[in-house]
């Protein structure tokens, strides 16, 4: 799920550095409705000075559309470098995998009908020819993997995305859903201690991400290739059309003296080879690269329902599954 | 009919220009596609008395349905502007309305001047077609303007206005075929135009278009426009047998199909004798193909109009046939036709116009038949001898192998490439109990994606001032441009900031992980030194121990190096660089790749690259083809091949002045940023240079005269390099101080020598005296900052300077970084006297202090300037002065002298001695030749040196010429707004 850029605003701004600094151990007190007074040692101070030591200063932030030069260590304007290390400061490194368990949605959950859930299933896998539950369903725990990832694309120029991705584990279904509704789910603190977390997986996962981050950008990249891919072919003739001509000047130059003809094959050649190189230099100045940045990463365990399942599908042999019902999705997923 | 005779009274009555011209010069100029009239007395071409031109006009005049010539004479307002139209009748009326208004002459002079060999027409060269009685003279440029007429008409497209418009590159096209058709040879362009093969299918309502080869006749390429339904075209092209994607295209209207079409007439120039066309009839079915007749246009009728009417008629003919509206209108009788359909009414306007306006031409013709026949007969030998010529020119052309362009790659797919670090986790226990912190971090993430800004993010981490034009030029550089440019700021107004701006915001952004900055290598430590103390961006450099001993370890383990082109230009380094990519590359005073044939070029050009940005303000210094050679290195293919720009661009008679001046700016523009302090606003205050001489003791002055004949001697005994070393080391200290003099002395080779010296020389009476002139201006407002060359005269000056009182500071070499701007900052609150050496200066802003003295002086100019320019730069509010201490009589006087004279290094700005000095006296060179002519001048300093000065005047004057050039040529162009 892409997260929609924030328009700079300086009220909402010093919300986030007020909260954000707090985090980091600082003292704020804001002084005016764009103003905060800050007084940092350790972590926050790191904003100002490398060592921590600290610091007492009294942020002002810019109104939207200030222009002229801004004074970077008090002033928060777009594009400041205050925000940036903020932000940084907050993002736990090394990364760290944390984990959260959601609470179930109501406090009778009861699991779901029989027929209901082979209906599902159906729909599911369409292709299921039988389908039984060899045991009753059982209360569990689904895990899935959210992460925040800064998503950068370099091409001619910088484009800068947010998206949270959530995964299901361990298929890796892009999930949609949960992302969606993460920031209103209620979280449950207690009777967790027997919930079976997947291993950390970083290669896997990684692949996971780095797969879901392609489907989740197909969309801006369409655009951002099509201007490159312009851009390629216009340099592309450029250099075709350029050394034409040359290589036809080289050659009529060559009819006139004979002397002439004998340099002509080398010449030929080195343009040739130049021709080459030019235009290898201008594919590689228009790839785009994709480069996700994981921010956070969150394993998140939700309440679901464990059913040992014998199914036929067509064209396989007969299986026997162990799958998980999600009731916030409506969905079965292979555990 | 033609325009009547202007109502303004003859030019030569007006009494503007001269009436005595005795002949008129008229110049056929093929590479500009004009007729140049020059009248003048006979045999003083050079200076005429009056000048027209006869050019293409620029769209349809107010009497001429077809395009037509125009002619103006110069300077504009000498007379009304005169037209032509594009028949022979019309031309004559022309010459005759010329000849009239302008003086009588005796002689009409007709030639050819081309660029490029056009038969025996040398290039540069005028070559004479004939010198005529008046009558003949004026008749046979008639011929000449006629015919060149029709052949533009022929090239010419559908304008906007409907009327045949024609480019420049027409005309030029089209006056090459009429020069060449008098010198009878064929033009090479002339043989290049191809043929026509038109079907025009009513039975399957479609246009077909068969272009032909000129050599063999073979089909080049193929178009078919077809109609279909609701009056749309379907455009298919196949060229050499490769199709092109068809294009569907609503016909709409006249203009709309003429957009159309034109892109395929200009791709596929056409030779408008050879169109031919079949008409296939409707209904003809399997009758056999119908005869290829020539185009049935009416004289002065546009081929490509004939063509485009006809594929009107055909959409129309498609919808009378397939549409109900179309069927029910073909019932309609024609008045009822004519009511519902404008635009069969326009178009049978159009042909009954054509049709009247063809039958008055033709009368004209008849009338004036009689008048060419007999004319015709007069130059009958002429032409016979002409068409030998023109048989033999055929010959040539058939010899010359025609080189068709290697069939092309297709453009390969943008590669994309996913770049995800691999995981590093840090694994948690115990589940949160909330979410809260994971919004806060995705809060902060948010906070820091939306902070990316459109603007420069490196601003804060930039130790510069603000200045707006830096700030747009790296804007444009890193958008527009793209990444490649040439920046050609005149000097003084920091290309070095815009370049480290561009480098600094790639580097922030994270677009580019490895750069290289290439300079002189006087110049390598400034460059890491600018970085280091305006963008916080640490540099390797070649001037750093290790880069011999290791060089694969020095350009592929550093990420950022600051290296001379002398060093990248040797083969082991070049090795190793080439196979090193370089996100960011740098070439600072870039003229220096000016020759494409030079070592620098080719090394600069194989490095591997994403960015690069070329800096110099003076890309033009002797030709065009300098500048030529610059942009193929940042955009090979932004100018045209070697010789077309040489044809299209250079003048050869005057290689600096473009011939398309407005289309090279535009060219020019999408890799060129240049600002000028007239755009800039940046203006310093002025300096002032004084020269403070003193005079010896008379005992003093006689050692000196009798130390350097001895040691002159001594030095002869020695080998060249040690010479060169001790005799450098020893005057300069000399001219330092005594203190320093001794030391140097210490290690002199021949310590008998050196100890007599030491013990015979009475110094310090005179040196007091020098110190103590320096006391006015250590009490002046901002104190005074000392530069000396040698760490004794610093020491013995500070000893001096404190024991008189004045508040002394002293940075050099061995004053640790972070000491060194307390002392600054306690110099700037307490004034006093702030003495530097060279390595002392570096990283010093010192334009809060106004006076300067160069207590000894370094005999490299650029030393000097370096430090004139810690004063004199951006900040300054006051007229800084300089005060330069040298004793009289000695080397140093006269070199201080050729120095303000002749170079007018006091007057440079700051940056500008560089390049008056160029390549010869780059590095060392200069102290070098100073040495030399001391040696050689056998006590006659004075002369020696005198010469020297001669030599730097002169480039000093050539830089004065290079800058106006370049001033001249680009102009306010190029500004980054």
């Amino acid at each position: 799920m892409k997260l929609d850029r924030l328009p700079y605003e300086p009220g909402a701004l010093v919300d986030f550095y007020e909260e954000g600094l707090a985090a980091l151990g600082a003292l704020c007190a804001r002084t005016w409705h764009d103003r905060i007074e800050i007084v940092a040692e350790g972590a926050a101070a790191r904003l100002w000075n490398d060592r921590g030591a600290l610091h007492a200063v009294e942020l002002r932030f810019a109104p939207a559309g200030a222009t002229g030069a801004h004074e970077a260590e008090r002033e928060v304007f777009p594009g400041c470098p205050l925000t940036f290390r903020l932000a940084e400061a907050l993002r736990p490194a090394p990364l760290a995998i944390e984990r959260v368990v959601l609470a179930a949605a109501g406090p009778d959950a009861r699991a779901p009908e029989a027929a209901v859930a082979e209906k599902l299933w159906r729909q599911q896998f369409p292709e299921t020819t039988r389908w039984r539950p060899t045991a009753p369903l059982v209360p569990a725990h689904h895990c899935s993997l959210v992460a925040l990832v800064r998503s950068e694309i370099q091409a001619t120029d910088q484009h800068w995305s947010l998206h949270r991705i959530a995964l299901s584990l361990p298929g890796g279904r892009i999930d949609d859903g949960l992302a969606r509704e993460l920031g209103f789910a209620r979280v449950q603190t207690a009777g967790t201690a027997s919930i079976a977390w997947p291993a950390p997986d970083p290669v896997g996962w990684g692949a996971l991400l780095a797969g879901a981050m392609e489907q989740e950008l197909a969309d801006d990249l369409t655009g951002v290739r099509a201007r490159q891919s312009a851009r390629l072919a216009r340099e592309l003739n450029r250099v075709n059309d350029y050394f034409d001509n040359y290589e036809r000047e080289l050659a009529e130059r060559a009819q006139r003296g004979s002397g002439a003809k004998v340099k002509l094959t080398d010449r030929l050649a080195v343009a040739q080879a130049e021709r080459a190189r030019h235009r290898a230099d201008q594919v590689a100045r228009h790839e785009i690269a994709i480069m996700p940045h994981v921010d956070t990463l969150l394993l998140v365990a939700e309440p679901a329902w464990r059913a040992t399942l014998q199914v036929d599908r067509a064209h396989r042999p007969s299986a026997t599954l162990t799958a998980h019902f999600v009731p916030r999705a409506r969905r079965w997923e292979l555990a | 009919m033609d325009q009547p005779a202007e109502s303004s009274p003859p030019a030569s009555q007006t009494g503007i220009f001269p009436n005595d011209a005795s002949e008129v010069v008229v110049t056929l100029l093929p590479a500009e596609g004009d007729l140049r009239f020059d009248w003048a007395r006979s045999g003083a071409l050079a200076a005429p008395g009056l000048r027209g031109r006869l050019v293409p006009a620029t769209g349809g005049g107010r009497f001429f349905r077809y395009h037509a010539m125009t002619f103006q004479l110069e300077p504009a307002g000498l007379g009304r502007a005169d037209h032509c139209g594009a028949d022979g009748t019309s031309a004559h009326a022309l010459m005759r309305r010329i000849r009239a208004h302008t003086p009588p002459v005796a002689v009409v002079r007709i030639g050819v001047l081309a660029e490029t060999d056009l038969g025996p027409a040398k290039a540069g060269v005028w070559t004479r077609l004939g010198d005529f009685a008046p009558d003949a003279g004026w008749k046979f440029l008639g011929r000449i303007v006629a015919h060149y007429a029709k052949v533009l008409a022929s090239l010419a497209t559908s304008g906007k206005d409907g009327l045949p418009a024609v480019s420049e590159a027409m005309a030029r096209r089209a006056l090459t075929v009429v020069a060449g058709a008098q010198l009878g040879v064929v033009p090479p362009r002339a043989r290049a135009l191809l043929g026509l093969r038109l079907v025009l299918d009513a039975d399957e309502l479609l246009a077909r278009f068969e272009w032909l080869r000129p050599g063999d006749g073979a089909t080049h390429a193929v178009g078919v426009a077809r109609a279909e339904a609701m009056g749309r075209l379907r455009w298919e092209l196949a060229v050499e047998g490769e199709c092109a994607e068809p294009v569907e295209h609503s016909a709409g209207n006249n203009e709309g199909l003429k957009q159309k079409l034109a892109p395929w007439f200009e791709r596929f120039p056409t030779d408008s004798a050879r169109i031919t066309v079949m008409f296939k009839k409707e209904g003809a079915g399997s009758a056999g193909p119908p005869p290829e007749v020539p185009l049935p246009v009416a004289d002065g009728q546009s081929s490509y109009g004939y063509i485009a009417d006809s594929v009107l008629t055909m959409v129309d003919a498609y919808i009378a046939r397939h549409t109900p509206l179309g069927r029910m209108r073909a019932r309609m009788n024609r008045e009822e036709d004519f009511a519902h359909d404008d635009q069969a009414s326009r178009l049978a306007r159009k042909e009954e116009k054509r049709r009247e306006e063809a039958v008055r031409r033709r009368e004209t013709v008849a009338r004036l038949a009689e008048e060419r026949r007999s004319r015709d007969e007069k130059l009958a030998a002429q032409r016979t001898s002409a068409e030998a010529q023109r048989e033999t020119g055929t010959r040539l052309a058939a010899a010359v192998r025609t080189i068709a362009p290697p069939p092309r790659a297709p453009a390969p797919p943008v590669p994309v490439a996913v770049r995800m670090a691999p995981l590093a986790l840090q694994d948690t226990v115990i589940p949160l109990d909330g979410l809260a912190g994971f919004t806060l971090r995705e809060r902060a993430a948010l906070w820091w994606v939306s902070n990316q800004s459109d603007d420069l993010l490196c601003l804060p981490h930039c130790r510069i001032r603000r200045l707006d034009y830096q700030v747009r030029t790296a804007l444009r550089v890193l958008g527009p441009l793209r990444g490649r440019a040439l920046l050609s700021d005149e000097v003084g107004l920091g290309k070095t900031i815009e370049a480290g701006l561009v480098l600094k915001e790639l580097l922030t952004r994270g677009m580019a992980k490895r750069f290289l900055v290439l300079t002189l290598p006087s110049l390598v430590d400034q460059w890491a030194e600018e970085l280091d103390d305006k963008f916080a961006l640490a540099a390797v450099t070649t001037n750093q121990p290790g880069v011999r001993e290791e060089p694969e370890k020095f350009w592929r383990e550093n990420p950022g190096i600051v290296a001379s082109l002398h060093t990248l230009k040797q083969p082991a380094h070049l090795a190793i660089a080439r196979e090193v990519h370089w996100d960011v590359l740098i070439v600072d005073e870039a003229h220096y790749l000016r020759n494409r044939a030079s070592q620098a070029w080719q090394a600069v050009n194989v490095l591997p690259r994403r960015f690069l940005l070329l800096l110099t303000a003076t890309p033009v210094q002797n030709s065009l083809e300098e500048l030529y050679n610059l942009v193929t290195l940042l955009q090979p293919g932004q100018l045209p091949a070697p010789k077309e720009f040489r044809a299209r661009y250079i003048d050869p008679q005057r290689p600096r002045q473009p011939r398309e001046p407005e289309e090279l700016r535009r060219l020019l523009g999408q890799v060129m940023i240049r600002n000028t302090r007239a755009n800039s606003g940046i203006e310093l205050p002025p300096r002032r240079a004084e020269t403070v001489v003193f005079a010896p003791e008379a005992s003093e002055a006689e050692f000196w005269r009798e130390w350097e004949g001895e040691f002159r001697a001594r030095l002869a005994t020695f080998t060249a390099v040690q010479s060169s070393l001790w005799g450098r080391l020893l005057l300069q200290a000399a001219g330092s101080s005594p203190a320093a003099w001794r030391a140097a002395l210490e290690k002199f080779p021949d310590a008998d020598a050196a100890r007599r010296w030491r013990e015979r020389a009475p110094l310090e009476a005179s040196w007091r005296r020098k110190c103590a002139l320096l006391l006015p201006l250590t009490r002046g407002e901002n104190g005074a900052v000392i530069f000396t060359q040698f760490l004794e005269t610093q020491a013995a000056l500070a000893e001096f300077l404190r024991g008189a009182g004045a508040a002394t500071f002293v940075i050099n070499g061995s004053t640790p970084a972070p000491a060194r701007q307390p002392i600054t900052e306690e110099f700037r609150r307490r004034g006093g006297a702030l003495l530097l050496t060279h390595s002392g200066t570096e990283g010093r802003n010192l334009q809060f202090c106004r006076t300067l003295a160069n207590f000894d002086l370094p005999w490299n100019p650029m030393e000097i300037e370096q430090r004139i320019g810690r004063l004199h730069r951006l900040g300054q509010q006051h007229p800084v002065q300089i005060c330069n201490f040298v004793q009289a009589g000695t080397l140093q006087e006269h070199l201080l002298d050729v120095l303000q004279e002749k170079l007018n290094l006091f007057e440079l700005v700051v940056g500008e001695t560089g390049l008056v000095l160029g390549e010869r006296f780059g590095g060392d060179e200069f102290e070098e030749e100073i040495f030399r002519r001391w040696h050689a001048g056998e006590g006659r300093v004075a002369e020696a040196i005198a010469g020297f000065g001669a030599e730097l005047a002169e480039a000093r004057s050539r830089h004065d010429e290079v800058k106006q050039l370049d001033a001249t040529l680009f102009a306010q162009d190029f500004q980054a707004t």
